[in-house]
């Protein structure tokens, strides 16, 4: 039975191998491989229908891989569920209560069920989310269900944090109250898995990010690393019409407008700038900005929007 | 023209006014499209309910005349139907094809049909409004009044269109040999068998006004059903009592008598109620908000959580309500049955026939032969809720609950087998509750009947039900999406093989295939409980199959 190939490090809090799921014809999650470190927040990023909420689940044994195997603190997360549990909070996107208890019934439950609860952290969350706990969950609304689920799982201190875009619903004011918690959830040394959509909330928050797409991982690394593989942004404004870059090496995404009797050049380079520099040295430049990608810009080139974005799926994948 | 978007494009921040560009209207603006909404989503069962009323009916015509040629033969069938005189009601004229399937069908159908009609309009009211989807087509051009009224709308559309569907079946079944329904009277009929379901799909209307969510509207309207059968059975029971059956929707039923001396003047009450119950649905709609109430919902006690410690806890909680609910409706009616059971018994067996019939069944007669009936009846209802208790494990995972759950250290195994035995303990309670007030009423009219008799009987309507709660888990933990249609098909089975079983001579092994066929008629016989072993060994085999496989499978939605 406990025939672990190869144990995962004393650090390495959630490992995958080869985890894969297939619902019917679907496959939702393809071989995935991944590794998370005690400590580090990470952060995963993909459209709808990318296999994130997939992953969660098999990473909390509510569903069983077709395939391959995940593993939290060294325990198999199908087999060992319930005894890996008391170790994890989890945040998921769709809130589902049970309507008839009222917040404070609801938090006595779920702090009893987990077994360990930091009851005077509890009780600055509360505050700090300026939640109201005595009406019943069915008056709440999505943001306060949203509260409710995020101060049961953060009153626990739980070594590991499985969030699924847990942000959704909150107005900005707590979603700040939130990354306060995140940042204190790290200091704490806590490990936190956070799966999203909104960019500038991996972007602030996550030491990593991985990249999924249709049940694949497509690019995994720090923020530095992706700047690294990606693009540049370049926007520049000349006074006549500018030259003809289709041809130039590097240069993708060209876009030309312009008002007032200015014409501006929007274009992404990857690799060396210097073939751009130079076709556009007498060109009449009146401005150039140069940027690097923010990760927007880097997830548009993934998803589309401008650029090759089978052709970076590609190189990310022979990576 | 079509310069006119990019203008008012460039216009923008300008200061000067933006237009945007004209949506051009749909080419078919659709009138009353919530009541066809609705009455699409009612209009299937409405259909499949309106044809089971109908077959019902042909089956029962056929099966009467061929298999019960001579009157005697069925004088001595209707007898032996007795034992569902409680749930059907007094027989008259069973001699004819009319007499003997008006009493067979029609309460039956009134009750089916309450249950479809309460639960159907509740959902479509309240549900949607619970779901949020209410509140998308209250942004639309309409009022929650006109809305409201739409929805009726769509319902009296699916009502028709049961109605049709019954109708043309009866009117098929009239032209069987022997038959010889009028055509009136068929339709007579037809109406008063889908009349119930009409009524009701009017009180759930109402409720889903007055109460807060859809459980509460539902539970209302049920209780509503409830007091209208009680107020029957009290009126059937004494023959001075008779009047009472003007106060019962399901007593208007059979005062209409369609097929033997018709009373169409029953039509009115019925017709009265529902106009009542429109009007009210659309005026209280108008005078309450999104998510609003009529009647005040209680606020929350704060404070004591102490006793919420855990999934088996929280099972009780979320069970208490609807288990509560079955408690006072099966012990209300086992008052009834207790308090009435001396007279009952003597209109009973003023028929020596029935005497002699209940003798070769090995069933004594008097009270407690009238009490067996009763305890069939609670078996029964018991049968039912062990159906809503599978549905609602079900619904706990299907609405994502069981997550909050599973994802922390909660065995999954565990939580079912807290979830069953809460189940099993509610059953219980109300079983030897229902035999204890049948003791209790009956002492009261000094009936003579030992204690420890009527609470083995009690005790007895249980077994059925536990093994529609073994096999609901059997199925849940291998195929959950059905596991509540599994739970309440096996218990509509049983009913009805129970109902047209005793009516097939030498085919006693189908009877057996009837979960109720499975226990003694306590206290009029001894209870059997070594069969009663058996059953709840097999319901036991089957949850733990079930529980093995809940283990094995992944956690579903949909």
């Amino acid at each position: 039975m406990s025939s672990a190939p190869s144990a995962p490090s004393a650090l390495t809090i959630v490992q995958t191998r080869g985890l894969s799921k297939r619902f019917g014809a679907t496959t939702a999650l393809d071989r995935l491989d991944l590794d998370v470190f005690q400590g580090e927040i990470l952060g995963m990023l993909g459209p709808n229908g990318a296999g994130k909420t997939t992953t969660i689940r098999l990473l909390l044994g509510l569903i069983a891989p077709t395939a391959g195997r995940a593993t939290l603190f060294g325990l198999d997360a199908w087999g060992k569920a319930s005894e890996i549990h008391r170790r994890v909070a989890y945040v998921p996107g769709d809130v589902a209560l049970w309507p008839g208890l009222t917040g404070r019934e609801t938090l006595a439950l779920l702090g009893r069920v987990h077994g360990t609860v930091d009851l005077a952290y509890r009780d600055q969350l509360i505050e700090r989310f300026s939640f109201d706990p005595s009406r019943k969950v069915r008056t709440y609304s999505k943001g306060n269900r949203q509260k409710l689920i995020l101060i049961a799982a953060l009153m626990t201190r739980a070594d590991l944090l499985i969030m699924d875009e847990p942000t959704s619903g909150l107005d900005p004011l707590m979603e700040q109250t939130f990354r306060a918690c995140m940042a204190e959830a790290k200091r704490a040394g806590q490990t936190v898995f956070l799966s999203s959509h909104i960019l500038s909330e991996v972007e602030a928050l996550c030491d990593r990010v991985a990249i999924l797409r249709r049940g694949r991982l497509l690019q995994i690394g720090t923020l530095a690393e992706m700047r690294h593989f990606s693009a540049l942004s370049i926007q520049a404004t000349f006074e006549r019409p500018p030259p003809d870059l289709s041809a130039v090496p590097g240069v993708s995404a060209v876009s030309i407008g312009g008002h007032d009797g200015a014409h501006t050049l929007r274009c992404q380079v990857s690799g060396s700038i210097e073939p751009l520099l130079q076709a556009l040295a007498h060109a009449g430049t009146r401005e150039f900005l140069s940027a690097k990608p923010t990760l927007e810009e880097l997830f548009l080139a993934h998803y589309g929007g401008g650029g090759d974005p089978g052709g970076v799926a590609a190189t990310a994948r022979e990576r | 023209m079509a310069a006119v978007a990019a203008v008012t494009a460039a216009t923008a921040g300008t200061g000067r006014a933006v237009r945007l560009p004209a949506v051009p209207p749909i080419p078919t603006p659709a009138r009353l499209v919530i009541a066809r909404h609705t009455a699409r989503s009612a209009m299937r069962w409405a259909i499949v309910w309106g044809a089971f009323f109908g077959i019902f009916v042909l089956s029962n015509v056929r099966v009467y005349v061929t298999s019960y040629p001579t009157l005697a033969q069925r004088i001595q069938a209707a007898q032996a139907l007795q034992t569902f005189a409680i749930l059907l009601g007094p027989l008259h004229h069973a001699e004819t094809v009319a007499g003997f399937t008006m009493w067979r069908i029609t309460t039956v159908c009134a009750l089916i049909g309450a249950v479809w009609g309460l639960r159907t309009s509740v959902g479509l009211l309240r549900g949607e409004e619970d779901e949020g989807r209410w509140e998308l087509l209250l942004a639309g051009r309409t009022t929650p009044r006109a809305a409201a009224a739409e929805v009726l709308l769509g319902l009296a559309a699916a009502q028709a269109a049961m109605f049709a569907t019954t109708a043309v079946l009866i009117l098929a079944a009239a032209t069987l040999p022997g038959a010889r329904f009028t055509l009136a009277g068929s339709l007579l009929f037809a109406a008063g068998l889908v009349a119930c379901a009409a009524m009701f799909l009017a009180v759930g209307a109402v409720t889903s006004q007055l109460c807060a969510n859809r459980g509460q509207a539902v539970s209302l309207a049920a209780a509503a059903l409830g007091l209208a059968y009680a107020v029957r059975v009290v009126a059937d029971s004494t023959r001075s009592l008779g009047w009472l059956r003007w106060f019962s929707p399901i007593g208007w039923i059979e005062e209409l008598r369609p097929l033997r001396d018709p009373q169409p003047i029953a039509l009115l009450p019925i017709a009265a109620l529902i106009a009542l119950c429109a009007v009210l649905t659309v005026v209280l709609a108008g005078r309450r908000d999104l998510n609003g109430s009529i009647l005040r919902e209680r606020a929350p006690r704060p404070g004591d959580v102490r006793w919420l410690r855990g999934p088996l806890t929280l099972a009780l909680r979320l069970t208490r309500g609807g288990a509560i609910g079955w408690l006072l409706g099966i012990g209300a009616m086992a008052y009834i049955e207790g308090a009435v059971a001396r007279s009952a018994a003597a209109i009973l067996s003023s028929s020596p026939a029935f005497a002699a019939a209940m003798r070769r069944l090995g069933v004594r007669q008097g009270v407690q032969g009238y009490l067996g009936a009763a305890f069939f009846f609670v078996a029964v209802m018991l049968a039912v809720m062990a159906a809503t208790q599978v549905a609602a494990m079900r619904d706990e995972e299907a609405s994502g609950r069981l997550d909050t759950l599973l994802v922390r250290p909660v065995h999954r195994v565990k939580w079912l087998a807290g979830r069953l035995a809460v189940a099993l303990g509610q059953l219980l309670l109300v079983g030897t509750t229902a035999g204890i007030v049948t003791w209790i009423a009956a002492a009261s009219q000094h009936a003579g009947i030992p204690f420890p008799k009527l609470l083995e009987a009690g005790v007895n309507t249980v077994s059925p039900a536990i093994f529609v709660l073994g096999l609901g888990t059997l199925v849940f933990g291998v195929a959950p999406r059905v596991a509540p249609a599994a739970g309440y098909a096996v218990v509509t089975y049983s009913i009805l093989v129970s109902l047209v079983g005793a009516l097939v001579k030498g085919q006693d092994w189908i009877l057996d295939t009837s979960l109720f066929s499975h226990i003694a008629l306590a206290p009029a016989a001894r209870p059997d409980w070594p069969e009663t072993a058996a059953l709840v060994s097999i319901a036991a085999a089957l949850a733990a199959a079930g529980a093995l496989a809940f283990r094995r499978r992944d956690v579903t939605y949909v």
